[in-house]
């Protein structure tokens, strides 16, 4: 269905408004954190008719919102926010995304970048070796079937459990790392099939497990909370549910279709099928992405511990001599029932974040007690090339964003346009002249995935500090990785 | 029989596929054997065994939707490769809304088939059926 162009106008700093009166079937404005250049890179974009599409969607509490590295995705924007009614809202599968609890978690070492820069070739080398990446791969950590209902009734307390994490890493995870009211009665043969074997693997496209340094503390004081200091060397995990969140959310698509039938419901775009929260059909959606969040959050927890492993093989050091720490795990697409202010009172609302990150001030009762007095940790991943940051939330982000903020650099170039650029191995050889060393399974993915196809991750943050969603605190750079 | 049966088609993010035929079931059979191309050489899979396949949905789009999806649930996690389609055809009648398709391919083989994207689902987003020049034109869009 071809939708009709969204007005857009600026409405102060790094903000850009769709009135709700610009289309006829918005219930809400639409806010997009941009500055200009970024509100230029979006060009034939069409995610600013997105932004105002789930603005039609009903029980929408404030506005509906795009985070600075939105860019086109399916029904929602890639960053788009947008919070429901607990009883007169909706939930729809494209708000969360088909990838459901993709995210990144962020582990620090007691390594300094000098001692790793001598074997950082084996390092990636063995990674690249022992982390199944790419199509098709699994094997990352082999459960019964009884097992492998626990990992979707309890996320990250069965990893606690397998022995792939400690006992009190959960809590420096969001929501602890498990989402209650998974009913894996829900789940289809097909989500268990296809997702069975692949606990524990990377995945491919933009997946990735990545080796980074603290380059720059922008705040040192909650750098030090974080255990974050300069040269130290650190490891970022962003990946997903794989084919169990994909089929979950294939499996629900007609049925809130079919629900957004039932109930009446007008959508722009059949992507954005959605049902009412307190629908049956609603509560079944909610119940079984939960079983995906659940076993995304041990996925990327399974690949944290191999590359613990590995990494402590090539440093010739003992685990416990690494001061491994878990910095935070972070959902990029995701949609839960949080407390938020609106119109001035406190209200319990469904946040879809669909490409952005959860942002918690200080004193936050959500935010880990290790973090509590200076606020929730932000990872915000980059491309290979260039960076990733760590933020801390702001106070502002509970009153623009339903505390959110963005989650990556955003796309700015098809995969197309990737390869014409630039073919694999040329991107291998420019990242190795620059220290970085990457591997790839798919001869493809490093064209695709090169640094220039991505927005600079600089702007992004620079806007989210700038609207005060979230505070730079440190700067990591990339110093080798692997992909799918 | 026409000239083209399906391509690919650049897309902002990720991939897009047009495919063409006489009536909608033969674009339909052309657009998973485009879905499939995309993946893996069509010439590389070998037609050594036969799948059947019921999609019961009463919505038209819904239901070509679920079927694009079959085949990607095939290749995913039954690592089996599609390469022609044998029969299709829908049951339209008041109590039935199938569609019965037999799909020939074999099982996929690493050693001559590497999948080249890992394809999260055909999305409901832009897909649509049209008519042009007397042919049926189905255009979908992967989520990668």
């Amino acid at each position: 269905m071809a939708q009709p162009q969204a007005t857009i106008e600026r409405a102060g700093p790094f903000r850009y408004r769709i009135p709700q009166e610009s289309r006829a079937d918005m219930r809400t404005d639409g806010i997009m954190f941009l500055n200009d250049s970024l509100f230029g890179q979006l060009r034939a974009d069409m995610s600013p008719t997105q932004v105002a599409n789930v603005a039609t969607l009903p029980g929408i509490v404030g506005c509906s919102l795009a985070m600075p590295d939105m860019h086109w995705g399916y029904g929602f924007p890639i960053g788009g926010v947008a919070a429901f009614h607990a009883t007169e809202g909706v939930i729809s599968p494209g708000g969360v995304g088909y990838d459901i609890n993709c995210g990144v978690n962020l582990t620090r070492t007691a390594v300094h970048w000098q001692e790793v820069q001598g074997p950082l070739e084996r390092l990636i080398n063995t990674m690249f070796a022992r982390i199944p990446t790419g199509v098709g791969s699994k094997g990352g950590l082999r459960v019964t079937k009884p097992e492998f209902e626990q990992v979707l009734l309890t996320g990250a307390q069965f990893a606690v459990r397998r022995g792939v994490c400690g006992a009190d890493d959960p809590l420096h995870m969001e929501e602890q790392g498990a989402l209650a009211g998974a009913d894996p009665g829900e789940i289809s043969a097909r989500a268990r099939e296809r997702g069975f074997e692949q606990l524990g693997t990377l995945g491919a496209g933009n997946h990735f497990v990545e080796v980074q340094v603290v380059e720059e503390i922008h705040d040192e004081r909650v750098a030090q909370v974080f255990g974050l200091f300069p040269g130290q060397v650190c490891c970022m995990v962003h990946s997903g549910s794989r084919g169990f969140g994909y089929q979950v959310c294939t499996d629900f698509l007609p049925v809130m279709d079919r629900a957004a039938s039932k109930f009446g419901i007008e959508l722009p775009d059949r992507q954005l099928a959605c049902a009412p929260l307190t629908s049956k059909e609603g509560q079944r959606y909610f119940a079984a992405m939960k079983c995906a969040a659940n076993f995304a959050w041990v996925n990327r927890l399974t690949m944290r511990w191999h590359w613990m492993q590995v990494f402590a093989e090539i440093m010739k050091r003992r685990i416990e001599d690494c001061g491994f720490g878990l910095v935070y795990d972070v959902c990029h697409n995701i949609a839960k029932f949080e407390q938020h202010l609106v119109a001035g009172d406190e209200a319990r609302v469904c946040v879809h974040r669909k490409g952005a990150t959860r942002s918690l001030p200080a004193g936050h009762p959500l935010v880990p007690l290790a973090y509590r007095q200076v606020g929730q940790p932000v990872l915000i991943p980059g491309d290979m090339g260039r960076a990733s940051w760590v933020l801390v939330g702001e106070p502002n982000a509970l009153t623009e964003s339903f505390g959110s903020a963005p989650h990556g650099a955003g796309r700015l170039m098809s995969r197309n346009a990737g390869l014409k650029l630039r073919r694999s191995n040329e991107v291998r050889e420019q990242l190795a002249a620059r220290g970085i060393i990457v591997q790839a399974r798919t001869g493809s993915t490093l064209a695709e995935e090169q640094p220039e196809v991505y927005k600079n991750v600089d702007d992004v943050v620079a806007v989210a500090a700038g609207v005060g969603l979230a505070r730079p605190v440190a700067k990591l750079r990339p110093v080798g990785g692997i992909k799918g | 029989m026409i000239d083209k049966r399906f391509r690919a088609v650049d897309h902002s993010g990720d991939l897009a596929v047009e495919a063409w035929g006489a009536d909608e079931l033969e674009a339909l059979a052309n657009a998973s054997l485009g879905l499939v191309a995309q993946l893996v050489p069509l010439d590389t899979i070998e037609e050594r065994e036969q799948f059947p396949l019921w999609i019961a949905d009463e919505d038209v789009d819904r239901r070509m939707i679920a079927y694009l999806n079959e085949i990607i649930y095939l290749i995913s996690a039954r690592r089996w490769l599609p390469c022609s389609v044998k029969y299709m055809t829908n049951c339209n009648s008041k109590d039935c809304n199938e569609l019965q398709v037999v799909l020939g391919g074999e099982p996929l083989d690493p050693t001559r088939h590497e999948l080249k994207y890992d394809v999260k689902a055909v999305t409901y987003h832009g897909f649509r059926v049209t008519k042009e020049t007397g042919m049926v034109k189905i255009y979908f869009v992967c989520d990668l």
